[in-house]
């Protein structure tokens, strides 16, 4: 099993115009991301957490090489990421299924961009709509979905080509409390049938710590990686684990964390308003 | 006591969620629906009354304004004595041609234009200054072009078409929603594939709307364009019927003419729910 990711001395920079800027002077350079350093082991879940803005979808971008570092190297088992690829798969917080195509269409389409066999799409398709419970709406189209039916379409889509890595962007945001719960225990379920190594982004803390065997947590402005944090829980058994003492305490660490590295960005604000 | 659009808007329903949940639709009883389709022929009742009255009480003058049901005979006799069709044919011809020779046109030019920056803010310009000119307008300068043969009246209503094909598809293409195009790209999926496959269907509402609007125009323009310049069509006869005196005639090509534009608009509803039945009611 292979999936692990290394980013070592990773910048990020983008040309940006003050908000209340309409032309083009004031235009000034935007560090997202300045030395950061993180791995991922093969097969593990790492969630990585941190305020708004903090840079948390621009390593996503990174990693799913839909940009390249200003500095620094961004490797997958070893070898540089230079753009998409197939060993990597994607899921955003926006549903991004096609409109047009049922939930089996959907898969296929990804499956037909992966060059699988026609003969193959369907079998597959199917196989991969059953592993996140969506048999019975395989010809369904997104709009008579749910939120969190859209988005198990989006994970089994991602999953159906095999990649090493899976990529998630907030995916579970969009979702009601319960809906988000629900899917955050079928990834883990997931997970521990494919074995797939998968990076999670998201600002929820306590979704960090439940699905994070560790946990990154990122600092902003720029953005850099403050402390990785193990998390240990047993996740298997039936009992709720997030009401265990041992849950609130990883999730008051990373909350005081957090709250530390919001306060002088805070005080920055405060500034300018009086100014 | 009708129900005003207040009432109508925010009266208490099921929400879309319960709906769901139940696995039902929110509807009306059917008695309701019978009488909406009601309304719908009142309405139509009620402007041929009107027609019909209004002449003969001599509240108009009927020699100008022929009763509803002279105009309905003399449509009957020109269309069983083939006089109707001799006129409608042409002007179907012209206005199929221009119409189907501006979706050729349009389609793939709003989409080169959509597609790369560049073309798009060379071509922008360009085309809000000719969106922007009347097309009956140069119609002068295609009957100087191409004379008065079929050629300038199928340019006519190909360049009225054209416009809003071109521009409704520009918009379409240029606005796909960029977590598609970003799901495409992560796939691997090469440009070609992503514009057939992604960007192309993703814009193809916007782009039938484009149609529709183009439809409805065809016809408009190809009348007008045929009262001035034409030996044949429908607006040549209508021109034709009121120089002659045929009043009951012209009316009834008149009638002919917004038959035909409700047809075209029709078929082409028609055909778009064809197309789109992955969309949202």
């Amino acid at each position: 099993m292979t999936g692990h990711i290394n980013l070592e001395g990773v910048r990020q920079e983008f040309w940006v115009r003050p908000e209340n800027g309409a032309d083009d002077r004031g235009q000034r350079l935007f560090v997202a991301l300045d030395e950061l350093d993180l791995e991922v082991k093969d097969g593990e879940i790492l969630t990585l957490v941190g305020p708004s803005g903090c840079g948390k979808s621009t390593v996503l971008d990174l990693l799913a090489g839909l940009s390249r570092p200003v500095a620094g190297s961004v490797q997958l088992d070893g070898k540089e990421i230079e753009g998409p690829g197939l060993d990597r798969g994607v899921v955003f917080q926006q549903y991004t299924l096609l409109p047009w195509r049922s939930a089996l269409g959907n898969i296929e389409f990804a499956l037909e961009a992966a060059g699988f066999k026609r003969s193959e799409r369907a079998a597959r398709a199917r196989k991969y709509l059953d592993l996140v419970g969506l048999s019975d709406f395989a010809n369904r189209y997104p709009h008579e979905l749910s939120g969190g039916m859209k988005q198990r379409v989006a994970i089994a889509r991602s999953l159906s080509y095999e990649p090493e890595v899976l990529l998630m962007d907030e995916p579970y945001g969009a979702l009601d409390a319960q809906t988000r719960e629900r899917l955050q225990e079928e990834l883990i379920d997931i997970w521990r049938r494919t074995g797939t190594t998968i990076v999670f982004i998201t600002h929820d803390i306590e979704e960090a710590v439940y699905l994070g065997q560790r946990v990154a947590v990122m600092s902003a402005r720029p953005g850099k990686i403050r402390e990785v944090i193990e998390v240990d829980l047993d996740r298997s058994s039936k009992s709720d684990v997030r009401s265990t003492p041992e849950f609130a305490q990883y999730r008051h660490h990373i909350w005081s964390l957090l709250r530390e590295l919001a306060a002088p960005v805070k005080a920055v604000e405060e500034v300018e308003k009086v100014a | 006591m009708p129900s005003s659009l207040v009432a109508e808007r925010t009266k208490g329903d099921l929400n879309p969620r319960q709906a769901q949940a139940a696995g039902v639709r929110p509807g009306g009883r059917r008695t309701a629906r019978v009488f909406t389709v009601g309304r719908t022929l009142l309405g139509v009742v009620i402007l041929a009354a009107a027609w019909e009255i209004l002449p003969r009480t001599g509240l108009v003058d009927p020699q100008f304004v022929t009763p509803f049901h002279d105009v309905v005979r003399a449509w009957w006799q020109m269309l069983t004595d083939g006089e109707l069709w001799q006129q409608v044919r042409p002007s179907l011809v012209r206005a199929a041609a221009g119409f189907g020779l501006a979706i050729g046109i349009g389609v793939p030019l709003g989409a080169l234009i959509a597609w790369y920056r560049v073309v798009r803010e060379v071509a922008t310009p360009v085309l809000e200054i000719f969106r922007n000119t009347a097309a009956l307008a140069i119609l002068p300068v295609f009957i100087l072009v191409f004379g008065i043969g079929e050629t300038s009246k199928i340019v006519i209503v190909c360049y009225a078409c054209l416009f809003p094909i071109l521009l409704n598809t520009v918009s379409g293409i240029a606005s796909v929603d960029q977590q598609l195009l970003r799901t495409a790209r992560v796939l691997g999926l090469s440009p070609v594939k992503t514009f057939v496959q992604v960007a192309l269907p993703a814009a193809l509402p916007t782009i039938f709307t484009g149609i529709r609007i183009a439809g409805a125009a065809s016809v408009l323009v190809l009348i007008a364009a045929e009262m001035v310049g034409a030996t044949a069509g429908l607006g040549y006869f209508i021109n034709y019927a009121q120089t002659t005196y045929l009043i009951p005639q012209m009316y009834a090509a008149i009638l002919t003419t917004t038959l035909l534009g409700l047809a075209v608009n029709y078929g082409l509803i028609a055909l778009e729910k064809r197309f789109s039945r992955w969309r949202v009611a």
